[in-house]
């Protein structure tokens, strides 16, 4: 298991800031093994920053982050067992397949050659071309390959996914799945795509401006937000009704007489405490993860500037 | 246990070699050309056949030499080509996409700084010592030379100790750098620096403002001679002087472990770094104002030298404003201007407390410095004196060859007990009329605005130098190992005159 406990990341002023920047703040979670974890998150959100917490690139400035009950920072054993794909992959442009497989296997003593050349040779990668004459999408292939053949416990891929067509995003994903269901092993995956965490993952969490907004099984996140259409008889519903009926409204808004709002809740609970106001319209649906990506941050004024002027 | 841990830092070590092919490449190629040059151009001859026209060579005896130049050339500039491998291997620290996969490694700060100065040696180090040991081999055994294969030996410790100096520089002045263009350019100059600045500076502050000129005590100065300077030990004239040749393979190996302690100072400062600092130029404040301070010292001392105080003090500011504006990424306001125009000044400020002190106290004391019976041989003393502004010139000298009993030159033989007397009898000279009364405030500034070292113009004074040589008992002449220049008024000359007449015999003596 990753326990993230409290986490903080500041980076040092440049000249001519006033303060330290906060890229997380205050951020706890726990990762079980042998799950598909999503991070979530907009862009600067400090998904990145805290996968790099995760694997020992950087420092916690406070709190701390263990993998199975050690320390990650500067401690091999427990690197040893997670392994980072990050965002890019022009370090490895000199790098043939040989080359990458040789790189690795130096590192990780449980490297498998069998599962390199079999992934290899399943998604048709030239053995011998230097990486620099590889697509964008075939780098990003060649990298996942080397990560599963590493045979971690768990892998961390950023934004991984990028730069690959629908279908390859397929086979890669079912691959990866294949693999470390075949190991118990477990993924951090991040990504802009929810629908594809949706998918993909059995749990995430949503980060903004470094604060955590929430960390939980899919289902259960799902379960806890719902779009509300109502409509009361003679008077229009306001805001302030519904508050004052219980619900913890995310967004309102009406359409003539019809109010529609997203609350948090689950969907029996909402229509539960709206009954209250005998509408002669009710009707509650749970939201899509995209949905709750959106509402969350709007709600936090995220893009909020941007949407007025437009 | 130690087993596995070496093994993994050796593969790691592998893996970061077969990632520099190109460096590996050029290195190697360098290194075998240069090599094989080396070779060829080292020749071993018998002294008779090219001894005859310089005095100071013995006479018999295998003599080695390396007639050409390329071979030599060839495996400096594959020593200097460190640099571009060291910044290869250690690229964790300027790159963020490896950053990112190297820290995320199973590997801790000191594995990672092991591997990777493993592969610098691999890299590096390793043809270099390979390429050396077959010029050795190779050289001696076809020249036939191995009696005398103590000058391709030191030879190549020499070619190692700057290889390795540039490796422990660069290393580490990327630990001290975030960013590339930085580490190679501080590299560069760091490593000018560290090689010329000391004996520059010593040089002027002491040899300069003492007036003494002792050029074999210059050799046990080894803190002058450090890094790029140890090329200097590669002159044939130490290897024909035994204690030289001792002296300089003691002082190679001394450069070897400096850089090597260097490298171990330098793994406090890597273990420090993680993925944070990559991407900022210089990651710690003291290195660069410390970088700074020492480029600028090196700056006002090569305008010292050279006079030209307008011009170099106007591209000394610039060359440090420059460098500040690349280094300061973030917006530049009026009061960082100030601040870097203050730090200049401060720098500036500095150079001239440390010149004037060396000034006013006779190169922090070194004008006390008295020549003293060095070995048994044949000694000169000399004293000339020159007079101002009429131009009367006086030579008073003296030889002394206290092996020469049963030799045909009895004129010259002394005892021992006499050899003594005569030193004491200098020194006493010396004492007496060498004080520091002539130094002053006008003295110091006519020092500062003219290539003038002794403050004082020869226009009004009158100059004194006090020399002793010394030759080995084949007479191979050592050259002077003591010199020393002054100034004296009117008065001053003329009891000097009159007591080195007492002393030495007067040889020569004009007016103008």
């Amino acid at each position: 298991m990753i326990e993230i406990k409290d986490v903080t990341m500041r980076f040092d002023k440049n000249k001519g800031d006033k303060e330290r920047f906060t890229a997380v703040d205050h951020v706890s979670i726990e990762i079980p093994d042998s799950c598909i974890y999503g991070f979530l998150g907009s862009n600067g959100a400090g998904k990145s920053t805290l996968m790099r917490l995760m694997c020992g690139v950087y420092p916690c400035s406070e709190g701390s982050i263990k993998i199975d009950g050690r320390e990650v920072f500067n401690d091999p054993e427990a690197k040893g067992k997670i392994f980072f794909v990050n965002d890019e992959t022009i370090q490895y442009s000199t790098y043939t397949l040989k080359d990458l497989k040789n790189y690795y296997k130096s590192y990780y003593p449980e490297f498998s050659d069998e599962v390199f050349d079999r992934l290899t040779a399943k998604l048709s990668l030239p053995q011998n071309k230097r990486m620099s004459q590889f697509s964008k999408g075939m780098k990003r292939q060649a990298v996942v390959v080397a990560a599963l053949s590493c045979k971690t416990k768990y892998i961390m891929l950023d934004e991984a996914f990028d730069g690959l067509d629908p279908a390859m995003r397929k086979i890669i994903k079912t691959m990866i799945v294949d693999e470390l269901m075949d190991r118990n092993a477990a993924m951090i995956v991040s990504s802009h795509n929810v629908a594809e965490i949706n998918e993909l993952c059995d749990r995430a969490m949503l980060i903004h401006q470094g604060h955590l907004i929430f960390a939980n099984e899919i289902d259960e996140i799902k379960s806890s937000f719902c779009k509300v259409q109502t409509a009361l008889s003679g008077k229009v519903m306001t805001k302030e009704m519904a508050e004052q009926a219980g619900l913890n409204i995310m967004q309102f808004s009406t359409m003539g007489s019809v109010a529609q709002m997203i609350a948090r809740g689950s969907a029996d609970e909402c229509i539960a405490k709206l009954r209250s106001l005998s509408p002669i319209l009710l009707e509650a649906v749970p939201l899509t993860l995209e949905e709750i990506f959106i509402y969350e941050l709007e709600v936090r004024g995220y893009g909020a500037d941007i949407l007025k002027e437009d | 246990m130690a087993q596995t841990y070496l093994k993994k830092i050796d593969l790691a070590s592998k893996a970061e070699c077969r990632n520099r092919r190109k460096i590996r490449l050029i290195l190697l190629i360098l290194t075998i050309a240069g090599s094989l040059f080396e070779i060829t151009e080292y020749k071993v001859r018998w002294a008779e056949d090219f001894n005859y026209n310089y005095a100071y060579l013995p006479t018999s005896g295998n003599q080695p030499s390396f007639d050409g130049f390329l071979g030599i050339f060839l495996m400096f500039v594959a020593a200097a080509c460190g640099l571009f491998a060291v910044h290869g291997v250690f690229s964790d620290l300027t790159s963020k996409q490896v950053s990112d996969v190297q820290l995320s490694l199973p590997m801790s700060a000191k594995d990672r700084f092991l591997s990777k100065l493993l592969a610098v040696f691999k890299l590096h180090l390793l043809p270099m010592m390979i390429g050396g040991a077959a010029v050795i081999v190779i050289g001696s055994a076809v020249q036939n030379g191995f009696d005398c294969m103590g000058y391709i030996v030191r030879f190549q410790l020499v070619t190692f100790a700057c290889a390795l100096f540039v490796d422990a520089i660069s290393i580490f002045c990327i630990s001290c750098c975030g960013a590339k263009a930085e580490g190679i350019y501080t590299s560069i100059i760091t490593g000018c620096c560290v090689t010329f600045t000391p004996i520059l500076l010593v040089n002027l502050t002491t040899n300069r403002f003492s007036g003494v000129s002792n050029t074999l005590i210059s050799f046990k100065k080894p803190f002058t001679l450090f890094g790029g300077m140890v090329i200097s030990w590669a002159e044939k004239e130490y290897f024909i002087n035994a204690s030289a040749y001792v002296e300089g393979i003691l002082y190679i190996i001394g450069n070897i472990i400096a850089s090597c302690l260097l490298i171990f100072a330098t793994y406090f400062i890597y273990r420090r770094r993680d993925g944070r600092q990559v991407g900022k130029p210089i990651v710690y404040g003291l290195f660069l104002e410390l970088f700074m301070l020492w480029g600028l010292i090196s700056l006002f001392t090569i305008v010292f030298f050279t006079g030209g105080w307008l011009i170099g003090l106007t591209i000394s500011a610039i060359i440090c404003i420059v460098i500040r504006i690349v280094l300061a990424r973030a917006k530049i306001t009026p009061v960082h201007f100030l601040a870097w125009v203050l730090k200049y000044a401060a720098a500036l400020a500095l150079f001239i407390v440390v010149v004037a002190a060396a000034y006013f106290t006779g190169g922090f004391g070194c004008y006390k410095l008295r020549p003293h019976i060095y070995q048994e041989g044949i000694t000169t003393f000399q004293v000339e004196t020159s007079e101002r502004p009429n131009g009367k010139y006086r030579c008073f000298q003296s030889v002394c060859n206290v092996s020469s009993a049963d030799a045909d030159d009895q004129a010259t033989a002394v005892s021992p007990d006499e050899l003594r007397e005569k030193y004491e009898e200098i020194n006493a000279l010396i004492d007496d009329h060498y004080t520091l009364s002539d130094r002053s405030l006008k003295g110091f500034l006519y020092v500062l605005s003219t290539t003038n070292m002794v403050g004082v113009s020869s226009e009004t004074e009158n100059s004194v130098r006090v020399t002793v040589t010394h030759s080995d008992v084949k007479d191979v002449d050592s050259g002077d190992y003591y010199n020393l220049s002054f100034w004296v008024n009117d008065e001053q000359l003329q009891q000097l005159n009159e007591r080195a007449g007492s002393i030495l015999q007067e040889i020569e003596y004009y007016e103008r």
